[in-house]
């Protein structure tokens, strides 16, 4: 737990930290004067492993130390850091989860950067740009690198070099890495996202296998000098990828013959894998459509199993009567094969888009992935726009929804329009598309009402011990569930 | 590959409340076989009274899953574990109850109870069986998944695509249209009896009459009497899945009419047993 959070009105001597040494002071207080500044005790978590937390954070004063990934192995030394350095920047600038623990040492007082500031900052002056840059890419690549089991048996050394030469690459949703038939000059190692292995069948794209963060790939056509890619690598959303060159790769597997082994090992299950799926039509059309519909990049994700589902809609009516009467799960969708069905609720996407654009931060993400609406959303309809799965909705609030304590008790023991979910919202549209088009229609009727607007989406039933749809699903039909844990036979071998 | 393959009727998970009340049920009729003397047969005394008193502490539990639906915000257990208890415990009522009565029907009463009672566990047995059948049949085909409003909203649309595509036909085929294909796309009644036939069937028996509709049908117009056969075949897999799912809302009026009526001469048969 941070300790008393303190407003950062006046910052004296952030020249002496070498990330802000080369810029104007005024200007730097100026464009940090939203920041905040907390303190931690000895032993004290500031970030935890595996958590989202888009902060970046600076050591104002104390000491920190940054635990090892818990997939290295325990390999290599702890890293300490002290005053004037800089932490949580791999995770700020990436959106990805946090990448190591972060525990302090004495007692610290730690300057929190927004991620939104933390980008006007790089945008405003240019070296602490340059600076972050450099320590990303060294931080990050080692990082991950570290991670990777195929590494475990690198020295150190090794991969110092390896540090100093492979390439970063970032590719957007549906850019193309490498396609097939291109000759091979690199080998793969995704930092974060998915991307989808695909090859060309009569003039058809054919899904063969989605990656995802620590798989690598690139390595067949490597491995058998001369040869062509065999398959074409895209982007599923937003993907980071560290690339060895040729020449490295071929130091890497003559160093290390294991590696090589471990690598010919994989690739000859990519080829039965491959052959799997173009025998099993059903395999292959919901890898298909696992993909094509978005399922693969997201955190969770309410299915439906068709073969139980009884179309009853308890679920429906449990959702809205857990959110003051405004349910946000829609039950139609489409099958992403013969008997698992997704309907319209929030994904909790890898890379929210709904995030992107918020005038006031008001929708965020928790430590585990969640994305939820603050009570200060504005119902803008940014984020329902933005919503590529159309999950959010921007609704209105009917004045009589604050009751007070008796009201709310005496409504749920008597009103059964309460406990079924009766609407105190009325719909003013779902993105993507049309809702903003309604949004604005309906902004001039509740400018004259005087009522509240509100995206309203998914929770996951924050504050409840239960998810509302699954817990009162009658005959088990609606689950939540992992999508890279649920649709683990769909991926390849890492 | 489990999670990706159809989860229909997976045997393992039901075997242990399965062999739960095979042995519940096996339990109790030892217990009633080593002692039938008058007390143990007689409904009001000994284990016949035992037998009754379970019976109602199980009918209560039972009446409470309709209580249980209708709590969505309160946590007493998931609404799947109360359906899957409600089905179980219903199969041991039926030997508890038969076990309380002695196997004889009694008075007016008693037998009108019982009757009732047997007229609900035949509807429960009924709904369990079209709980497992309809979700499976409606997910065969299709790759939407639709509701009841969406289908009739696309039931009433296809007539009027139907009528357009005979519009300005010869009156062959307008006859053939009005007289063969209109009629059932119009019709607003459900057809029950698709409820105990396979989708796949359904769309057999369309291709099946358009193809002899065709053979009457001028040979320009049969591309367009096979885009009117494509319409009904539609119609008709909906009309298809609108009479699954009506099947499961109709069964409730059946049911839970049924339970109320059940308890009510339940209520009389304890204040008669209370009053004698």
């Amino acid at each position: 737990m941070p300790g008393v959070n303190l407003k950062l009105k006046t910052l004296s001597g952030l020249s002496s930290i070498y990330l802000f040494a080369d810029e104007n002071q005024a200007d730097l207080a100026a464009a940090l004067g939203d920041c905040e500044v907390s303190e931690y005790q000895p032993e004290e978590m500031i970030c935890r492993e595996g958590e989202y937390d888009e902060n970046c954070h600076v050591i104002l004063s104390g000491m920190v130390r940054v635990g090892l990934p818990r997939g290295s192995g325990g390999r290599g030394s702890r890293i300490i850091l002290s005053d004037g350095e800089v932490f949580g920047e791999i995770a700020a600038m990436s959106g990805a989860p946090r990448t190591a623990d972060i525990i302090a040492m004495k007692p610290s007082i730690i300057l929190n950067i927004s991620r939104s500031s933390m980008f006007s900052l790089l945008d405003k002056f240019g070296s602490i740009k340059k600076k972050m840059d450099a320590l990303y890419r060294e931080r990050a690549l080692r990082s991950q690198l570290m991670k990777i089991p195929m590494f475990s048996g690198v020295s150190e050394s090794f991969v110092d070099g390896l540090v100093d030469r492979v390439q970063m690459g970032s590719y957007a949703k549906g850019d193309v890495i490498f396609n097939e038939g291109d000759d091979a000059d690199a080998f793969y190692l995704i930092r974060y996202g998915f991307v989808k292995v695909s090859q060309n069948e009569d003039g058809k794209e054919k899904a063969l296998a989605y990656l995802k963060e620590g798989h690598c790939f690139g390595e067949m056509a490597l491995l058998n000098e001369g040869e062509k890619r065999m398959a074409t690598i895209s982007a599923i959303n937003r993907v980071e990828v560290i690339k060895i060159a040729v020449e490295d790769f071929s130091n890497l597997l003559s160093s290390y013959p294991g590696i090589r082994r471990n690598l010919e090992s994989a690739a000859g299950q990519r080829e039965d894998r491959n052959v799997q799926i173009s025998q099993d039509a059903n395999l292959a059309n919901t890898l298909r459509t696992t993909i094509e519909d978005g399922v693969i990049s997201t955190k969770s994700l309410l299915i439906m199993d068709t073969t139980k589902c009884v179309q009853c809609d308890t679920c429906v009516e449990a959702c809205a009567a857990l959110h003051n009467g405004k349910s946000r799960l829609v039950r139609i969708g489409a099958k992403i094969n013969s008997f698992i069905f997704i309907p319209t609720s929030c994904r909790n996407c890898e890379d929210p888009t709904c995030m992107a654009q918020c005038p006031t931060g008001a929708i965020t993400r928790d430590s585990n992935g969640e994305i939820y609406h603050k009570d200060f959303c504005i119902g803008c309809g940014g984020c329902a726009g933005n919503c590529p799965f159309g999950n959010i909705t921007i609704s209105e609030l009917d004045e009589d929804t604050d009751k007070g304590i008796i009201k709310r008790i005496y409504a749920l023991m008597f009103d059964r329009g309460s406990e079924k979910g009766e609407s105190q919202y009325k719909d003013l549209g779902r993105g993507p598309g049309g809702s903003m088009a309604k949004g604005r229609e309906a902004d001039a009727v509740m400018r004259k009402r005087k009522k509240k607007r509100k995206a309203v989406k998914c929770d996951m039933c924050r504050g409840f011990s239960y998810m509302g749809c699954v817990y009162n699903c009658p005959t088990g039909a609606a689950r939540r569930v992992d999508p890279t844990e649920f649709f683990s036979d769909l991926t390849s071998v890492g | 590959m489990d999670n990706l393959e159809k989860s229909d009727y997976n045997l393992l998970k039901s075997v242990w409340p399965i062999l739960f009340i095979v042995i519940v049920c096996a339990l109790l009729a030892v217990r009633y076989s080593m002692k039938i003397d008058e007390s143990s047969s007689s409904p009001g005394a000994g284990m016949g009274l035992v037998y009754g008193i379970l019976s109602l502490a199980l009918i209560v539990i039972l009446s409470g899953y309709r209580i249980r639906k209708s709590l969505l915000r309160t946590p007493i257990g998931s609404l799947h574990a109360w359906a899957q208890s409600h089905v179980y415990m219903g199969v041991i009522l039926i030997v508890l109850v038969f076990l309380h009565s002695g196997f004889r029907t009694g008075g007016m009463l008693s037998g009108l109870l019982l009757a009732l009672f047997l007229l609900v566990i035949a509807s429960g047995i009924i709904g369990a069986i079209l709980y497992k059948v309809v979700p499976l049949s409606l997910s065969k085909y299709g790759r939407h998944v639709m509701t009841m409003e969406v289908i009739g909203a696309r039931i009433e649309k296809l007539l009027a695509e139907a009528d357009k595509q005979a519009e300005n036909r010869s009156a062959i085929f307008q006859e053939t249209y009005s007289k063969h294909i209109r009629p059932s796309l119009a019709s607003q009644q459900v057809n029950w009896g698709y409820i105990f036939i396979e989708e796949d069937e359904v769309i057999k028996t369309c291709k099946a009459k358009m193809e002899s509709l065709q053979q009457d049908t001028p040979a320009d117009e049969v591309y367009g009497m096979s885009l009117v056969g494509a319409i009904y075949a539609e119609k008709e897999r909906l009309a298809y899945k609108w009479a699954m799912l009506n099947s499961l809302r109709v069964w409730l009026y059946f049911h839970v009419p049924l339970t109320m009526a059940m308890l009510v001469a339940l209520s009389f048969h304890l204040l008669g047993s209370f009053y004698y």
